[in-house]
């Protein structure tokens, strides 16, 4: 076998097409020039060019080996019977390793945007009800999971009465429980709400103090519902048999008396 | 960025190595990669959920019917899970 020089190779050539262009992107970016779209577009359409080119050029056209360590390699191999394809089982896993973690990195961005959403809400009218309703839902979708699983039928009988324990402790801290006098998360937000407007209405020390109560009420019982909740959510990932979950409440919970607005 | 074609681009593939790994033999390690795309999943069903929340609270005001609606599905599935 004959070795060339790196720079004869048509598909080297191409790759270091590839790269400049690459380059160029780079560079477009960490320097926040901000590319017109179809300048944007010319450039993916010759980086798409380059890589047909690269194809065409290994389909009609000789591969000779660059390097003396690629001509013993290759020798190796054909003498070992090894020398397959390039989709190698190993190369597979590593991008299904890639994907799986940027699927995981982008996997809280819908539950940090809800949390924030309802403390915007807070600071802007002073309501605490957008914050129960975003613990509220939340508790909904972990529910729901833990349905489907359980129904799913591959879950170990242990772990479904810790799910069905989970659920008795926590879901009459949300609906509330008339039965035993429990109020909804809903029915303490609005009492609050109704307190907060009496007090903008007529600040005086009776309203002053309906609306301490009305908070302070309110606070352990997002308080003592987020606790269960965590326990809840405990349980589901034993049910999940993993420990990956990104769905833990992501907003600050911790209510205080001082936030009342005038 | 198109988030959601990205994801579902991922999942599309870890499923279909999945399936591939079923086929060639490795029904376990088949199974482990499906435990794992069904957990990831479900938690991205849940984010999209609360997106969802946030884009509601970032329009307008909440109503009873909002309120309702939450209560009732989780009695719903509170039901499916005691079942």
């Amino acid at each position: 076998m004959q070795s060339i020089p790196w720079y004869q190779s048509a598909i080297l050539r191409q790759q270091v097409v590839q790269i400049l262009l690459a380059g160029f992107g780079l560079f477009h970016v960490a320097v926040g020039i901000d590319l017109d779209a179809w300048v944007a577009a010319v450039f993916t359409a010759a980086g798409g060019g380059v890589a047909i080119w690269t194809i065409i050029t290994r389909l009609v056209k000789p591969a000779p080996n660059l390097t003396a360590k690629a001509e013993a390699k290759e020798q190796q191999l054909v003498a070992a019977g090894k020398l397959k394809g390039f989709a190698r089982p190993s190369m597979l896993l590593i991008l299904a390793i890639i994907g799986l973690v940027g699927v995981m990195l982008s996997g809280c961005t819908g539950t940090g945007a809800a949390y924030k959403a309802a403390e915007a809400a807070r600071e802007q009218s002073g309501s605490l009800e957008a914050t129960a309703y975003v613990v509220t839902r939340h508790y909904r979708n972990l529910l729901r999971e833990a349905a489907d699983l359980k129904e799913a039928g591959s879950l170990a009988p242990s772990i479904v009465l810790q799910l069905q324990a989970a659920e008795r402790a926590t879901t009459p801290l949300f609906i509330g429980d008339v039965e035993h006098g429990v109020p909804s998360l809903r029915d303490l937000a609005k009492t609050y709400d109704d307190a907060l407007a009496a007090f903008n209405a007529a600040r005086t020390a009776e309203t002053a103090k309906a609306i301490a109560d009305a908070n302070r009420e309110l606070q352990a019982a997002l308080s003592k519902a987020t606790i269960q909740l965590a326990g809840f959510l405990r349980a589901l990932e034993a049910a999940r048999g993993n420990s990956t979950s990104s769905s833990r409440p992501a907003g600050p919970l911790v209510l205080v008396a001082s936030e009342v607005r005038a | 960025m198109n988030w959601e074609a990205i994801k579902a681009l991922g999942f599309t593939f870890v499923r279909g190595l999945a399936f591939g790994m079923s086929v060639t033999g490795n029904a376990s390690s088949a199974k482990q990669l499906n435990r794992i795309a069904d957990g990831l999943q479900s938690e991205q069903d849940v984010d999209a959920d609360l997106q969802a929340a946030a884009d509601l609270l970032n329009e307008r005001k909440l109503t009873d019917a909002d309120w309702d609606a939450e209560f009732a599905g989780i009695e719903a599935e509170a039901g499916r899970l005691q079942g």
